[in-house]
């Protein structure tokens, strides 16, 4: 009755959909004029107003063609140079020829290298630039924060374009308390390793059970490992003990996972729905040699005590 | 002679341009290198956690 309350409680909401780009820095855009990074989504710069903003791979890209540019040019201009304070028309056509052939090799020499001065250019961006990458997620940070009290789905999606970059643990906390608010649906964008926290937070370990019951799929190793760490704090929790048996459920899906963790699922066979149930004991079955710690033995003890008469099991 | 110089200096400039870019294409950075480097920085050498 009280889960049911609870889950009342909580806002149905439509998440948009989300796919975390392969680098961080691709969810990174620089404003052109003001210099100001943003990671959050919009035509223009927060702090300017102009529609200048750019991603940082064209932003480096740009500065690294015009430090080309500019060092072709005073090859260029230096041959003039020479060509013009030439005493003969040999020296001076000598000079210009030699420029020429100096200014086509490095010309030649720029095009070959320009992908990887394209990177270099794109760290030199970084490393000049990163107390403004830094200013600029904590303003989106804030700005996502700010729009908490009126659109909080708003706020979490902010928040999610955010901790592409920003991986601490304070906005990790700040996004679970608001899926907290959620009614968590098995079609929603889901993450779960992302807002991992260092130390034991109850709000994620109740949002663990609720993606184990949903989604399984999304509970992997480090999950695992959290689950395993902070299993007696969990268990103090007034869902803890089937938050705990869905998280040994999902578990269950691979054999890696059931070996790895043998001894935390062990505990919780006796609650484990019988699909699940199921699926252990043919993982067992199928590689009876694996060193199971002793959880073949109790899922002999769990058939022979609760399945005995079940002809599936 | 001024002409010559000027070719000079503008020779040693193009082949120092032209030997930095070949040592930094012997050692090219790829853009895992500057997404790694750029989350430690950020998150204070915590880049691997969360994802």
């Amino acid at each position: 009755m009280a889960d049911k309350k609870a889950v009342h409680s909580k806002k149905p909401v439509t998440l948009r959909p989300f796919k975390a780009p392969r680098y961080a820095f691709d969810k990174l855009r620089v404003c052109r004029r003001c210099g100001r990074f943003t990671a959050l989504d919009g035509e223009r710069c927060g702090q300017c107003g102009r529609a200048s903003l750019v991603t940082v791979e064209r932003h480096a890209a740009a500065n690294a063609r015009r430090s080309m540019q500019t060092r072709l040019l005073l090859v260029i201009l230096l041959t003039l140079a020479a060509a013009y304070f030439g005493e003969s028309l040999q020296q001076m056509a000598l000079s210009a020829a030699g420029g020429i052939v100096l200014a086509s090799i490095l010309y030649y020499t720029q095009r070959k290298v320009r992908q990887n001065e394209n990177l270099y250019a794109l760290d030199r961006l970084f490393a000049r630039n990163i107390g403004a990458v830094r200013d600029g997620l904590e303003i989106n940070r804030k700005e996502a924060v700010s729009v908490l009290r009126e659109n909080d789905v708003l706020a979490y999606e902010k928040l999610r374009e955010v901790a592409v970059l920003l991986r601490g643990d304070r906005v990790s906390r700040q996004r679970v308390a608001l899926l907290h608010g959620f009614q968590i649906r098995k079609d929603m964008p889901l993450e779960l390793e992302q807002l991992l926290l260092k130390d034991f937070e109850p709000l994620l370990a109740e949002y663990i059970g609720e993606v184990a019951r949903v989604r399984p799929e999304l509970i992997k190793d480090r999950t695992l490992r959290y689950v395993k760490a902070y299993e007696a704090q969990i268990l103090e929790m007034p869902k803890g003990q089937a938050i705990m048996t869905g998280v040994a459920g999902a578990a269950v899906r691979m054999k890696r996972y059931a070996l790895l963790y043998s001894s935390m699922i062990g505990g919780y066979i006796q609650d484990l729905p019988k699909d699940r149930f199921l699926r252990l004991s043919r993982l067992i079955e199928s590689s009876p040699y694996e060193p199971w710690n002793g959880l073949d033995h109790k899922v002999a003890e769990v058939r022979e005590a609760k399945y005995r008469w079940d002809p599936e099991v | 002679m001024i002409s010559y110089v000027i070719l000079g200096i503008t020779f040693l400039y193009a082949v120092i341009q032209i030997v930095r870019y070949a040592l930094r294409q012997r050692k090219p950075l790829t853009p895992d290198e500057i997404d790694e480097r750029l989350l430690a920085t950020l998150n204070g050498g915590d880049s691997a956690h969360g994802r």
